[in-house]
């Protein structure tokens, strides 16, 4: 780079930076492309993480424009540029540790603290890097990084660090040294890898208001990108100069001692495949793509280095939008409008995400000010914010905090508090206690961002947790008990029992449970009785329990199920489901080899519940293979209740397979327990009976009968389609069922039809007549009262009149007393007569037993021996305990 | 020369950093690639055939963007992710899906552009996660995509859930709710052919169908029930039809004499009270007693929403009996609709009665929905002093029976709070099962606190809640339970309730049977017989848990649950 930057087409340094004192944009993007490595190597080697270094180096780059007025000497570009940058690394530091210094081996190490993109991104290779990075002192670290970055300048490195020749090039020996046992040629790969391209440059242009000016794109770092491969303009050249880095212009450009090790380094990457294919070898892995795209190696990273937007559409559409709509702040509220109207879902997304990041970029302030103004776009809010966060968490967070008032929620913060807690941890207890109360019972970001301090400053995170003010103090208490627990469960423990009396400390204590269920799984379960079982009604899997068994499976399952297989009774059923998840991810990843597994480790039984839920639930495409699976498993007790499990489900939730199950059940005493089963289940309790009809048509003859008594028993009036549909399927039911069958018929006829229900009750045989008439009364009523005492008033005095009134009391008992009093007394039948006496004055003699025995008394219709008998019932329904007097 | 170990050492660093990223890559497998993958760019395909099931396959398109993200950040890895999109073909996709997992934005991009080019390869790969590598956010995509394919080709959706019953609840209602918006038939006979029966989605779509042709929909509904979405549709169908036509809506509802049916024409009425009272009315005066007594509940409750003091001298001059309960039920609901604190005071004015009591009853289930007593949607956990002034200015009677009616609710939610309000003069009048509901509930804040409450249960149901108490606790801490409980003094008079509650839980009740099964008593007085024993004497206990009718192993299972030590020990 140093070659290229003495060799750069002109203007030189100090003309750019006269220029961008006189407020050329164009120049100071200039003067970007060319700096930019060398501002990324110094800042890369203070953080030791890329996306951290490129973000200080972009704020680095926006103070330098911002005081470019100041440099007076602009010869002195270059270590002015790497004063600032180090300066802003170094402010980076302090600001999301919150702390002047640093322990760089316990950063380094963190992979943790990297927001969830970053992750994403973070290959192999970088995660080796940081790690071997991490462990060397800055000394040695700067000075290696601004070497392979800047393409081997020993000169360049010492004018930048301010240091000899000699001492760089003995710091580069020792760094090199240190490194060796970590894989050096991997990390001068990745190092060159990780250059800052045209993309950074663009990014700098954006960031100073420079993105998309014709001036710009016409000759600057934006074309390169824009038009790749037509780098005709100066600074194209300059920009591609600096990150095509081949052989050959390493050999011209490096010294003799640099000459032996970058060709170590290059026979180390020509190995690397090498090595690749050798371990593949031994390992055999699934054919290989014929293309597979792994890191590219030394002379083949040009092309992933820079982006590829040439060809692109929707990049030159985007150009063209803010070509229209401008580029700085001021154009953002009109983009976003813009871009609103596009119909097109994709291009809208797409175009919204990137509007959001360079918001964040150009006037993240503003940015939050529109997005908080307009409730409807929490994403995006949320989006810039934590761009913002990342570039810089003390003026994302003084911004916040000014906004807004206790109980505000504006930007989103909750679900962003954890993100603070990494980025800038002095904020979040400000944050959190404006939060309103938290009413969402699964989700505690509180608790998630405190345990996150906690978990690196224990005493701070604790002490602000105690003071904190709101409604969010039992919250964030809980978090720093989950992330202490982790280290020292016993000192949580005790600190609980001393919580203020206010604060719900069983619930504090819970949270430490769940943080050494992640630790320590076994030594949680154990102590799953130190609080109450815990958990709200109606919420799936929520007691003490439960929740310990999903944090403990999570950590280890096979530890967990074999504690719960040696502790029978330390954990009820009920809590297994706790493992549901888990369980759900095993069954439909690979349901026999799970089941399979778990049957020989002998923990399949105290799985039951977990499984259970799982193939009621999201598990049930695999029923049909675990039925195929059970058939050949060796019976045992665990092996017969995921069998009734499976068949549970199954008419639940796949009635084909119940059907296909019932055909091979075996003509047993079991055999026909399990098809009464699935006939009870598969009209769920009535529940089902629109699909009776396809279930009978395709039923064994042994099931059909099962569902035909079943479907009779859920008559009612809604599924009761037409009497000749069911009159004649009465005798296809086994004869002891009918009787009951006819009742459901005729309350569900009556309902609909009653004088036809009740002319047909009337021709049933006298023996089998009484009970339905009773039914046709009570299916009349509900529809016509008037009409339906009526009718049985009209009756014969004899049993059928006698069922009719006997239902009528007990239809309108409750309401009408009085009423179902009169039809009570005229029964016939004496012990009949009694049952409904008891029922017309139930709730009479609780509410006014003096006007109950009145009516007693004047009831000419009963005899003295009738009416003392209801009198002891009214006394013992006054002191709350009604009984009918037919039952005494 | 001297230079050529540095040499050698850096070829041996290549080699083995060239083993070990192979090492790392190795475990899932998924990263690594497979043949045949479809090349990036070039695939980027038209809508058209749906692709086989996206597998783990390796995405050169992706692993590139992997690259290009680690060095790129702001504005710039947007443009990555939208232009690596933008290029992708179906075979791109899982893999870029799996870097866009913990990306919202990104995920969200990338679906809109999968559901753009291949809907239907989104769908199975999301079916078959599984197959498309760790790490694949099968749910998110298949949301979003649900959310979407419907209104861009209802009939393939149709035909996707259909065939695929096995589906999960959560995108079959997505996929429902976006079908019922414009083909609201076709949803609504899929979502009955499947048996869902406890969804209800929105409603928008079925207005449009109802107003275009309202007999139609009712048909359509009346013929392919779908549980509370039937109801739903009904009410929304009946909403529209009552605007146009009630007249013609009620001749049809009526004559269908369905509880379905009813619920039609209960809408069409409510409806037209709202829209003209006087001809709803005369309609009402005129027809028959059955249509009357069907259609006066929902005529009263919308007359209430309107002039509810009117309503209700009117239901109390011509009414009487169950009827007058009945609209006076709904007179409550519909004033409720319009002001709760005028039916709390609508009902306090009434004069203490069973009406009352009903009428309070009615007030106390709807108002856990509005949050004067916690429930399982409230937002409150306990409940408002509002409430509790409201029940103390019921008689007891009918403050019994709303307690009564709601103790489910409020015991589940706020145990602590229901129990307080128990103990206070107010509470009194509650029955056992209110009390016996408040220590169950208690248990999961503090069961040895829930016991003593339990033992303060009036003597005649005292047993009873202890066990059921005892039996709680055993539900979720079985070992802590019979821990404590084993501490008891031997003359605890509680022991016995406890063991059965113990009992219940702990020995399935098939043990105990001995024969035929034609009544629970037999069942029910064996475990009282073995709760004895276990509270008076172990190894008698021992001996008829020897007798039960269970596995050995079992058998030793709830000797050690029942912390009964083997015999002779």
């Amino acid at each position: 780079m140093s070659a290229k930057s003495e060799n750069h087409p002109h203007p030189a340094d100090a003309e750019l930076v006269r220029a961008a004192q006189r407020g050329e944009k164009r120049a100071f993007v200039e003067i970007v492309a060319r700096h930019q490595v060398m501002v990324c190597g110094v800042t890369l080697g203070v953080l030791g993480d890329f996306t951290a270094g490129e973000d200080a180096a972009q704020e680095a780059f926006v103070t330098a424009w911002r005081k470019i007025q100041d440099l007076r000497e602009p010869e002195k570009l270059r270590a002015w540029l790497a004063r600032i940058a180090r300066n802003a690394a170094l402010g980076h530091l302090r600001r999301t540790r919150g702390v002047q210094f640093v322990e760089m081996d316990e950063r380094w190490a963190d992979e943790d603290q990297l927001p969830p993109d970053e992750l994403a991104v973070s290959g192999e290779e970088s995660a080796l890097v940081r790690d071997a990075l991490g462990r060397l002192p800055e000394n040695y670290r700067l000075p290696l990084v601004l070497f392979y970055r800047q393409d081997q300048s020993v000169r360049e490195v010492a004018e930048t660090l301010g240091l000899g020749e000699d001492a760089v090039k003995q710091r580069l020996a020792r760094g090199r040294e240190m490194l060796r046992e970590r894989m050096t040629g991997l990390i001068e790969t990745a190092l060159r890898h990780t250059q800052p391209g045209a993309i950074f440059t663009i990014a700098i242009a954006a960031a100073i208001g420079a993105l998309a000016a014709p001036a710009v794109m016409a000759g600057g770092a934006f074309a390169a990108a824009a038009a790749l491969g037509s780098a005709s303009a100066a600074t194209t050249a300059s920009t591609a100069a600096s990150v095509s880095t081949t052989p050959a212009a390493i050999t011209t450009a490096m010294t003799t001692s640099k000459a032996s090790l970058v060709t170590a380094a290059l026979v180390a990457f020509a190995c690397l495949p090498v090595g690749y294919a050798v371990h593949q070898g031994t390992h055999p892995p699934p054919p290989p793509p014929e293309k597979v795209a792994v890191k590219p190696l030394p002379g083949a990273s040009e092309a992933a280095a820079k982006p590829d937007f040439g060809d692109s559409e929707l990049f030159a559409e985007w150009v063209r939008l803010h070509e229209e709509h401008g580029q700085d702040a001021r154009a953002m509220p009109a983009l976003f409008k813009a871009i609103s109207e596009i119909k097109d879902t994709f291009r809208r997304r797409a175009f919204r995400a990137a509007l959001t990041a360079e918001w964040a970029q150009v006037d993240p302030a503003g940015g939050l000010d529109f997005f908080i103004s307009r409730n409807g776009d929490r994403a995006q809010c949320r989006q810039l914010f934590l761009q913002w966060l990342s570039q810089d968490p003390q003026a994302a967070m003084t911004r916040l905090t000014s906004l807004g008032k206790a109980g505000d929620d504006l930007a989103g913060e909750s679900a962003v508090l954890l993100d603070i807690a990494r980025r800038a941890p002095e904020f979040v207890a400000a944050i959190a206690s404006r939060l309103p109360e938290n009413r969402d019972h699964w989700s505690h970001p509180v608790a998630d961002a405190f345990a996150v301090l906690a978990g690196s400053d224990l005493e701070s995170a604790r002490s602000a947790a105690e003071t904190l003010t709101g409604s969010r103090r039992g919250e964030a208490l809980a978090g720093v008990a989950k992330a202490w627990a982790q280290k020292d469960f016993a000192a949580m423990a005790a600190w609980t029992r001393n919580l203020p009396a206010d604060i719900d400390r069983e619930d504090v204590l819970r949270s430490g449970l769940m943080g050494l269920a992640a630790t320590d799984p076994k030594a949680a379960l154990e102590n799953a009785s130190m609080v109450p079982p815990g958990g709200r009604s109606g919420y799936f899997a929520d007691s003490t329990a439960a929740r310990l068994l999903k944090e403990a499976g999570a950590k280890d399952f096979e530890g967990t199920t074999a504690w719960l297989r040696d502790h029978p009774g330390k954990i009820s059923g009920e809590d297994v489901q706790g493992l549901a998840g888990i369980v759900t991810e095993r069954l439909n990843a690979d349901p026999v080899k799970f089941l399979a597994g778990e049957l020989k480790k002998g923990t399949l039984e105290v799985l039951d519940a977990a499984l259970g839920s799982a193939l009621l639930n999201d598990s049930k495409p695999q029923l049909a293979k675990v039925w195929e699976w059970l058939k050949g498993a060796p019976d045992s007790a665990a092996v017969r209740r995921l069998r009734d499990t499976v068949i549970n489900s199954a008419t639940y939730q796949n009635p084909a397979l119940a059907l296909a199950i019932a055909k091979e059940l075996p003509s047993t005493p079991e055999g026909e327990k399990d098809l009464n089963r699935i006939a009870q289940s598969l009209l769920n309790a009535g529940s089902r009976m629109n699909r009776l009809e396809s279930l009978l048509s395709d039923a064994p003859p042994a099931l059909r009968s099962r569902l035909l008594t079943n479907a009779f028993s859920f008559l009612n009036p809604d599924n009761f389609v037409s009497a000749s549909l069911w009159l004649p399927r009465l005798e296809e039911l086994p004869a002891g069922a009918r009787g009951d069958a006819n009742r459901q018929v005729a309350q569900a006829w009556a309902a609909k039809n009653p004088e036809d229900a009740a002319a047909w009750a009337l021709r049933l045989p006298a023996e089998n007549r009484s009970g339905v008439i009773g039914n046709v009364a009570g299916g009349w009523l509900k529809n016509d009262s008037l009409a339906a005492s009526e009718w049985i008033s009209q009756l014969p005095a004899g049993p059928d009149r006698d069922a009719g009134a006997h239902a009528l009391v007990r239809e309108v008992a409750a309401d009408s007393p009085d009423e179902a009093w009169q039809w009570a007394v005229s029964i016939g039948d004496g012990a009949m007569r009694m049952q409904a006496a008891g029922t017309a004055l139930g709730s009479l003699a609780q509410r006014n037993p003096q006007e109950a025995l009145h009516w007693i008394d004047s009831a000419a219709a009963l005899t003295e021996a009738e009416k003392q008998q209801l009198r002891q019932s009214v006394g013992a329904g006054a002191a709350g305990k009604t009984t009918s007097p037919a039952n005494q | 020369m001297k230079r050529f170990p540095l040499i050698i050492f850096s070829g041996i660093a290549g080699l083995a950093a060239g083993f070990g990223l192979s090492a790392l890559r190795q475990p899932g497998g998924a990263e690594s690639g497979t043949a045949g993958i479809p090349a990036a760019g070039g695939q980027a395909g038209k809508p058209g055939a749906p692709s086989k099931p996206a597998g783990p396959a390796a995405s050169v398109l992706a692993e590139k963007l992997r690259t290009d993200l680690s060095i790129s950040r702001g504005v710039t890895r947007w443009l990555q992710w939208m232009t690596a999109v933008e290029k992708a073909g179906p075979g791109d996709f899982p893999g870029l899906a799996r870097m866009a997992k913990e990306m919202p934005g990104a995920l969200n991009m990338l679906a809109a552009r999968w559901i753009e080019l291949d809907p239907r390869g989104l769908f199975e790969a999301c079916r078959n996660a599984g197959g498309s590598g760790p790490g694949f956010p099968a749910n998110e995509l298949a949301q979003l995509l649900l959310e979407t394919w419907p209104k861009n080709d209802p009939d393939a959706v149709l035909t996707a859930l259909k065939n695929s019953p096995g589906l999960q609840m959560g995108w079959q209602f997505t996929a429902l709710n976006s079908l019922f918006q414009n083909r609201p038939e076709q949803a609504l006979i899929t979502m009955s052919a499947l048996s869902i029966d406890g969804y209800g989605p929105d409603m928008k779509g079925v207005a449009k169908w109802a107003a275009a042709d309202p007999g139609h929909a009712a048909e359509v509904a009346l013929a392919h029930p779908a549980g509370f979405a039937s109801r739903l549709v009904l009410e929304t169908i009946g909403k529209e039809w009552g605007k146009s036509d009630p007249e013609g809506a009620l001749a049809f509802a009526v004559s269908r004499n369905t509880a379905a049916a009813s619920d039609l024409a209960n809408q069409v009425m409510r409806q037209w009270v709202e829209k003209d009272l006087t001809k709803a009315s005369g309609w009402l005066a005129a027809a028959g007693g059955p249509e009357r007594a069907l259609l006066l509940p929902a005529f009263i409750e919308a007359w209430g929403k309107k002039d509810a003091p009117e309503a209700l001298q009117w239901c109390l001059a011509n009414t009487s009996g169950s009827q007058q309960s009945e609209v006076i039920t709904s007179l409550v609901k519909g004033t409720i609709a319009q002001s709760p604190d005028a039916a709390a005071a609508m009902i306090v004015g009434l004069e203490p009665s069973p009406l009352r009591s009903k009428a309070a009853v009615t007030f106390a289930d709807t108002m856990i929905n509005k949050d004067w007593w916690p429930g399982f949607n409230s937002s409150g956990r306990s409940a408002k002093p509002e409430a509790i002034a409201w029940l103390g200015q019921l008689d007891p009677d009918a403050r019994k029976q709303v307690i009564g009616n709601i103790h489910w609710s409020w015991s589940e939610h706020d145990p602590r709070g229901f129990a307080d309000y128990l103990r206070s003069p107010a509470g009194q009048v509650a029955g056992p099962e209110a009390v016996t509901a408040a220590a169950r509930n208690l248990v999961r804040e503090q069961p040895v606190e829930a016991i003593e409450w339990a033992n303060q249960a009036p003597e005649a149901s005292r047993a009873q809640t202890l066990s059921e108490t005892f039996q709680a606790w055993t539900r979720h801490q079985p070992d802590a339970a019979m821990d404590w409980l084993q501490k008891l003094p031997s003359g605890d008079p509680r022991r016995e309730a406890l063991y059965l509650g113990a009992v219940e839980h702990i020995i399935d009740p098939a043990a105990f049977q001995t024969g035929p099964l034609t009544s629970l008593e037999p069942i029910n007085n064996a475990r009282r017989d073995l709760a004895r024993l276990l509270a008076t004497d172990p190894a008698a206990a021992r001996q008829a848990i020897a007798k039960l009718s269970m596995e050995p192993a079992r058998r030793e299972q709830t000797l050690a649950r029942l912390k009964l030590s083997p015999a002779g020990k």
